[in-house]
């Protein structure tokens, strides 16, 4: 047994906790969320792309956690901790991205610009690729796990770097967290009306959907750790039987 | 009158609002497909652990057999 008959317990609660709240936050979203007066009901895709997007930071802030934590305690459950960080926000970093685009297509009339937010995330997306690019090099255990964790860390800066670039440069990105007022120089220019939060029905929304990506999030977290511990038991076990098969010869 | 602006005054509130109702179906349609892609593909590595698991520890097991007998 790789995982403890308690963690299994919370892993199937927190599944099916997971489920339902996306069910009920998609509920919200369709029903409860108001239609947004210029963009119609297209501007809905923007609950999913925030919250998506925000967890995703939230990850690899968790995967920073995770390797600061290993350099400084060398122990393995930090590595496995920040290896399934970085792949779930990864995959929602990647939803972010997509449901950014095709919202993009009707707001912006493209899929895509190279503005800097759209730049910087793309940035963000293959340095934490070549995160496990960096994994699949090393073999030894140890150096594998160091390396990535000091990787992990300096990998954030793209992250606060997109964070911080629609405040401080001209971007068509709209800014959601902090307002227009907060906004960069493009909001005098025209460039910021959209701010994604017109009524507190959709701040709530918004709300619900961070949350529900956040319970998502830790359920399959706790998945992917589950997972890396049966990986890491094959692999002891696999080294066991070659040293015996080896013995035998 | 010109029937681009005919249009645009006699339009409803219900065809604005659902004028861009393809994007929002193939947006959310695209972000389950992620979210299903990766569900799918931690069930799928698990079941190949859990394969390789009771593989390994059945070679172990007949392993220390034969060394008995």
């Amino acid at each position: 047994m790789v995982t403890s008959p308690r963690f299994d317990k919370v892993l199937k609660i927190l599944n099916w906790v997971a489920v339902i709240a996306v069910i009920v936050t998609l509920g919200i979203i369709f029903f409860y969320a108001p239609t947004e007066r210029t963009m119609g009901n297209v501007q809905r895709i923007f609950y999913f792309h925030v919250g998506s997007a925000w967890v995703g930071a939230v990850a690899f802030f968790i995967a920073l956690f995770g390797g600061v934590m290993y350099l400084w305690k060398s122990e393995k459950k930090w590595d496995t901790l920040a290896l399934a960080s970085v792949e779930i926000g990864l995959v929602f970093l990647t939803m972010a991205t997509v449901a950014g685009s095709v919202w993009g297509k009707p707001a912006w009339n493209t899929w895509w610009l190279w503005s800097p937010r759209l730049t910087l995330i793309t940035i963000a997306l293959l340095t934490y690729a070549a995160y496990f690019m960096l994994r699949g090099a090393i073999e030894d255990d140890d150096r594998r796990a160091r390396f990535a964790a000091v990787y992990v860390i300096v990998a954030f800066v793209t992250i606060i770097m997109a964070y911080i670039s629609v405040r401080i440069l001209r971007d068509i990105h709209p800014v959601v967290v902090g307002g227009v007022a907060e906004s960069a120089q493009g909001a005098e220019e025209g460039l910021q009306e959209f701010s994604g939060l017109d009524s507190a029905k959709m701040g709530m929304t918004l709300m619900a959907s961070t949350m529900t990506f956040s319970l998502l999030y830790s359920a399959w977290l706790m998945n992917r750790i589950k997972l890396q511990r049966l990986s890491d038991a094959v692999n002891d076990l696999k080294m066991q039987v070659t040293a015996r098969l080896q013995g035998e010869n | 009158m010109n029937p681009v602006l005919l249009t645009a005054v006699f339009q409803s509130a219900a065809d604005v609002a659902n004028q861009f109702n393809g994007y929002l179906m193939l947006g959310y349609f695209v972000m389950w497909l992620i979210v299903m892609a990766y569900i799918v593909t931690l069930v799928v590595r698990q079941r190949n652990l859990k394969q390789d698991l009771q593989l390994m520890q059945q070679i172990l097991q007949e392993h220390e057999e034969e060394s008995e007998s």
